[in-house]
């Protein structure tokens, strides 16, 4: 009776299970039936269609790893570079209020150091052989949303072989749009176009070796009066296509900087003024658009200077340029008339101008100038300026965005003395 | 008056072949559309090509007195970089590299503008900040931006500049 009884359940059991597994063996049987001619095109076309639905995931799964991988860096990389100037509160709230690190990035200070080692050699009265060039410490640093601060260290050796460390442009800057540019300090006068563009330590960015015989620096020799101290205003008009920019100075320069005269034991104004006489120079610059890039602008500067040992002298300087500066082509022109007027020694002007050009194919940039200064004989303040000039010509070569290698030929014919003829190989960086 | 006849074929030499090199200097590129992208909330809808240069040359530095322009470069593998800087500015990445370091040297700035690594930070970014632009290939841009027309032509358009 058991033995029927559990012979019954098993048979129940296998029932259900059959239940159970007829649909599934039903759908084998079916599929085993079908003709295989029908199931191979569909197949083909859903793997292919899959295949393409694949590359198109893993494409995707690709940029959103990348994405994941990229956003950590891609934030560090702006709380690193990011100008502050350019992120205001108003513009961002969310990067400027919730990530410090931005804010902290606003006030740090970045260093570019830039330097040249020179090898020369002609007549000029210097010992032939390798010298030192300069070594320039920039240092900018935004204090807050459109204040900045500049500071240019410049070390190099001195005319008896020590070194001397001087703060050549010390800066503080409100720029709180493209109108108005405020710097108060020490700053380069906006004289002509070349003593803004190239300050100490330009070698790597200008393509000669060295500055044009009338922008010489003041404290080595120079006419103009390149550096001084005071506030300096510069920014756009809104003037459309004509592309204005003005130039407002007014600084406390040296009341007898010594231009060429370098035996006075007056030098260079380094600290403050010697005298109360201010110095102006008022200047406006075109960067018309229709004619870009086309720039040309003038100056007029006017100083009080009392040279020792002689009465005071008016200083009026007239400058203007004309530059012609695309990336591969530079035409480089200005002139400045230096006017010394005394009611007891009367007036002398100064002329000096120098014209430039270079072209670039691809990392070689060959380049010619020509310089020409002349000061009167009698010029009581340029004692031993006299008349210089004479062409100039080199090759310029960027070994990467970095280093430039220069070689440059100088004649200079002089009044009353011999010619200068000096070969100059310039190795110049930036870092 | 030999040395003036020397300087004036000087001149003239280097003067023409400014023209002829000047496309020589740098590899043509050319390839897909890039897109000048905006934020949303800009007021600005157009650009020339002269405002595009003066802008990734950090010369123009504010959309309004109260508005800064961000400018966002895209890195400096990219094509985005590489076809704008050609088209705006007739510069390769070095010299635009170079460029920035003068105006660092010069005080303009402080910095070099930013260059973001990847397209979806750059998105992010303009999204974000009301003075950012950047610049996209133009099949990638997405709606929250605002595409800014150059010389009055969209990506895509005949005569579009950046393509």
């Amino acid at each position: 009776m058991r033995l029927a009884k559990s012979a019954v359940r098993a048979s129940g059991l296998a029932v259900v299970i059959l239940l159970f597994l007829l649909p599934a063996i039903n759908t084998v049987a079916e599929a085993q039936s079908q003709p295989s001619s029908e199931t191979e095109p569909v197949d083909a076309a859903t793997v292919r269609s899959m295949l393409k639905r694949i590359a198109e995931l893993e494409s995707e799964v690709k940029d959103l790893k990348a994405a994941k991988t990229e956003q950590p860096a891609a934030e560090n990389a702006v709380t690193k570079t990011v100008q502050p100037q350019d992120v205001s509160p108003a513009a961002s709230p969310d990067i400027t209020v919730s990530n410090p690190q931005i804010l902290e990035a606003r006030r740090g200070m970045q260093f570019r150091g830039f330097g040249d080692v020179d090898l020369q050699g002609g007549n000029s009265g210097q010992t032939n052989g390798f010298q030192l060039g300069i070594f320039n410490l920039l240092m900018t640093s935004r204090l807050s949303e459109n204040v900045g601060f500049l500071g240019e260290l410049v070390m190099d050796v001195s005319s008896t072989g020590m070194f001397r460390v001087e703060p050549e442009r010390v800066l503080l800057a409100y720029r709180p749009n493209d109108y108005f540019h405020a710097s108060l300090g020490r700053y380069h006068t906006g004289i002509g176009y070349y003593n803004n563009a190239y300050h100490h330590g330009a070698a790597f960015l200008q393509t000669a070796t060295g500055r044009p015989l009338l922008f010489a620096f003041d404290d080595q020799g120079g006419v103009l009066p390149i550096h001084k101290i005071g506030l300096s205003l510069t920014g756009r008009i809104p003037s459309g296509p004509l592309g204005l920019n003005y130039i407002a100075e007014v600084g406390y320069g040296p009341s007898s900087h010594m231009g060429m005269d370098m035996s006075s034991s007056n030098p260079m104004m380094t600290v403050t003024d010697d005298h109360n006489g201010r110095s102006f120079n008022v200047g406006f610059i075109a960067k018309p658009l229709p004619w870009h890039p086309v720039q040309f602008g003038f100056d007029v500067y006017h100083a009080d200077r009392t040279p020792m040992g002689m009465p005071s002298f008016s200083e009026n300087i007239y400058a203007g340029h004309f530059l012609y500066l695309a990336p591969s082509f530079e035409f480089l022109n200005e002139a400045a008339l230096i006017r010394h007027s005394s009611a007891m020694m009367g007036t002398f002007n100064t002329l000096g101008f120098y014209s430039q050009v270079s072209r670039k194919w691809h990392a070689w940039r060959p380049f010619v100038r020509y310089n020409y200064l002349n000061a009167p004989e009698m010029e009581p303040i340029f004692t031993t300026a006299g008349r210089q000039s004479g062409p100039a010509g080199g090759l310029r070569y960027d070994v990467n965005e970095s280093i430039a290698l220069k070689i440059q030929f100088d004649h200079l014919d002089r009044r009353a003395m011999s010619a200068v003829n000096i070969v100059t190989m310039q190795t110049s960086f930036v870092f | 008056m030999v040395n003036r006849r020397c300087w004036a074929l000087i001149f003239v030499l280097l003067s023409v072949s400014e023209g002829l090199a000047g496309a020589s200097e740098t590899d043509v590129v050319s390839g897909a559309a890039i897109a000048v992208i905006v934020n949303t909330d800009n007021p600005l809808d157009q650009l020339s090509l002269a405002d595009l240069q003066r802008i990734v040359l950090g010369e123009r530095r504010s959309w309004s007195a109260r508005i800064p322009v961000v400018l966002m470069m895209r890195n400096e593998e990219s094509h985005e970089r590489t076809l704008l800087l050609q088209k705006t500015c007739h510069m390769t990445g070095a010299e635009y590299h170079q460029y920035w370091t003068g105006k660092i040297f010069r005080g303009e700035v402080t910095s070099e503008p930013v260059s973001l690594p990847s397209l979806g930070t750059a998105l992010n970014f303009v999204s974000t900040i009301k003075g950012g632009i950047s610049f996209v290939d133009a099949a990638s841009v997405r709606p929250g931006i605002k595409v800014v027309r150059i010389e009055g032509r969209l990506p895509g358009e005949q005569g579009y500049p950046l393509q």
